[in-house]
C-alpha cells in the first residue's frame, strides 16, 4: 500500500513536472496536482511550486506521509502538449486508472510532438514575415525578416541547447540576426533593417513569462512573478544589448 | 485611417497571431480560433487608439477582450487559458518600441530613447492592468 502510494505521489509529481516545462501558469500546476491527490484519498496536502521547484508532501488516511520534490530546469513552450496533459488530469481524476496505466499514458503525453520541425518553421517564418510588415515594413522587408526567422529557428534548434546561459545565447541571437540585418540593408535592395529586425524580435521577446507572471502575481503567487518578472526584464536587456553591437559597428 | 489599411492591419495580425500559434505549438484545430482573436484584438486596440490616442488604455482594453474572449473558449473547449491567450496577445507586444528605444539609445540620443521606452512601458501596464481586471472578476465570481 505504501509502495503503491509512492508511485502515484511521483508520477503526479512528473505530470506537473511535465506541465510547467510546457508552460503552465503556476496556480494550474498546483491545483491540477491537489485535485490528483484527492482523487486517490489524500487529503491532507501541501503543495509549493515555483519556476524551478516542486514540492508536495501528503498524508493518507492511515497516516503515512509522502514526500517528494521535482526540480524544473527549463520551462519551454508547448501549448498542444499543456493540453494534453490537462485533459490527461482531468481523465485521470475520473477514471482513477492504476500507476502503470499512468505512466503509459503519460510517457506518451511527454513524446508526441504534435508539430513537425518543417511545421515549426514555417511558424518562425510567417511570425517574423507578418511582424516586419505589421511594424510598417514592406513585403520585401517581409521576406528579409522570413530569412531571419529561419536563422532564428536553426539556431534555436542547434545552438541553443549547446549553450547553458540563457542570456548569453540571446544575445549572441540578437547579434547575429542583427549583423545579418545590416547586411541585407547593404544589399542594393532597398531592405529597410529597422523593419526586419522587429520581426524577429518579436519571437525572441519572452512574452509568455511576462503573461505568467502578471498571472502568477495575482493568484498569490509573489515570488513566482518576481522570478517570471525579472526574467524578462534580463532578456528584454539582452535582446536590446544583442541589438546594439551590429547597429554600433555599422553605424545607424 | 482608412478602412483599408485597418483591415490589411487586422489580417498581418491575425497571420502573425497564427504563426505565433505554430511557434508556441498551439494543437492544429485552435489555430483559426487564436488567429481570430488576435486579428479582432487589434482592430480593438486600434479603434480604441484613434477615439482616445491614449496607448495604455487601448491596451488594456484590447487585452480585456483577448483574455474574456480567451476565458470563454478554454471553459468551452476545456483547454487551459494560456492556449488562447498567448498567440493573441502577442500583437500587442510593444516590440517596436523596444527596438526604437535601444536604437536610439546607441545613437546617444537618450530624450528620444526614453521616449519610446516609456511607451512601451505604458503598453506593456496596459496589458498587466487588463489580465489582472479580468481575472479579479473571474476570481470573485469563482468564490462566490
Amino acid at each position: 500500500m505504501v509502495e503503491e502510494q509512492r508511485e502515484y505521489l511521483d508520477l503526479f509529481l512528473s505530470l506537473g513536472k511535465a506541465m510547467l516545462e510546457s508552460g503552465a501558469e503556476i496556480f494550474r500546476v498546483e491545483d491540477t496536482i491537489s485535485r490528483l491527490f484527492q482523487a486517490y484519498g489524500m487529503n491532507d496536502l501541501e503543495i509549493f511550486a515555483i519556476r524551478s521547484l516542486i514540492v508536495v508532501s501528503a498524508r493518507d488516511g492511515q497516516g503515512h506521509s509522502y514526500t517528494s520534490t521535482k526540480r524544473i530546469y527549463e520551462v519551454g513552450i508547448h501549448m498542444g502538449r499543456l493540453e494534453e496533459l490537462n485533459q490527461l488530469s482531468r481523465w485521470i481524476c475520473a477514471q482513477r486508472p492504476d500507476a502503470q496505466e499512468i505512466n503509459r499514458r503519460l510517457q506518451a503525453c511527454i513524446r508526441a510532438e504534435s508539430l513537425s520541425a518543417r511545421e515549426s518553421l514555417f511558424g518562425y517564418m510567417l511570425a517574423a514575415f507578418s511582424f516586419s510588415c505589421f511594424f510598417g515594413g514592406r513585403l520585401r522587408d517581409g521576406a528579409g525578416g522570413a530569412f531571419l526567422g529561419l536563422l532564428l529557428f536553426f539556431m534555436d534548434r542547434r545552438l541553443a541547447p549547446k549553450c547553458p546561459q540563457r542570456l548569453v545565447y540571446i544575445v549572441f541571437a540578437s547579434m547575429v540576426l542583427g549583423s545579418f540585418a545590416m547586411l541585407l540593408g547593404c544589399l542594393p535592395l532597398e531592405f529597410q533593417p529597422d523593419k526586419m529586425m522587429i520581426g524577429t524580435i518579436m519571437l525572441l521577446i519572452p512574452g509568455m513569462a511576462f503573461m505568467n507572471s502578471m498571472r502568477d502575481m495575482l493568484s498569490n503567487n509573489e515570488i513566482n512573478g518576481l522570478f517570471s518578472c525579472l526574467d524578462t526584464l534580463l532578456t528584454a536587456g539582452a535582446i536590446a544589448i544583442g541589438f546594439a553591437v551590429p547597429l554600433l559597428i555599422g553605424g545607424a | 485611417m482608412q478602412f483599408t489599411d485597418l483591415l490589411t492591419e487586422v489580417l498581418v495580425t491575425a497571420l502573425g497571431s497564427l504563426a505565433f500559434g505554430i511557434v508556441y505549438k498551439v494543437k492544429r484545430n485552435r489555430l483559426p480560433a487564436v488567429a481570430a482573436g488576435g486579428g479582432i484584438g487589434w482592430m480593438i486596440y486600434r479603434l480604441l487608439f484613434l477615439a482616445m490616442e491614449n496607448i495604455f488604455l487601448s491596451n488594456m482594453g484590447a487585452t480585456l477582450f483577448a483574455t474574456v474572449y480567451s476565458e470563454m473558449l478554454a471553459r468551452k473547449k476545456k483547454a487551459p487559458v494560456v492556449v488562447f491567450l498567448l498567440p493573441c496577445l502577442i500583437p500587442l507586444v510593444p516590440g517596436g518600441g523596444l527596438y526604437y528605444a535601444m536604437s536610439w539609445m546607441v545613437r546617444r540620443d537618450v530624450q528620444q530613447a526614453m521616449s519610446y521606452l516609456g511607451k512601451a512601458c505604458e503598453a506593456a501596464l496596459g496589458i498587466a492592468a487588463g489580465i489582472l481586471l479580468v481575472s479579479v472578476i473571474i476570481h470573485r465570481n469563482r468564490t462566490a
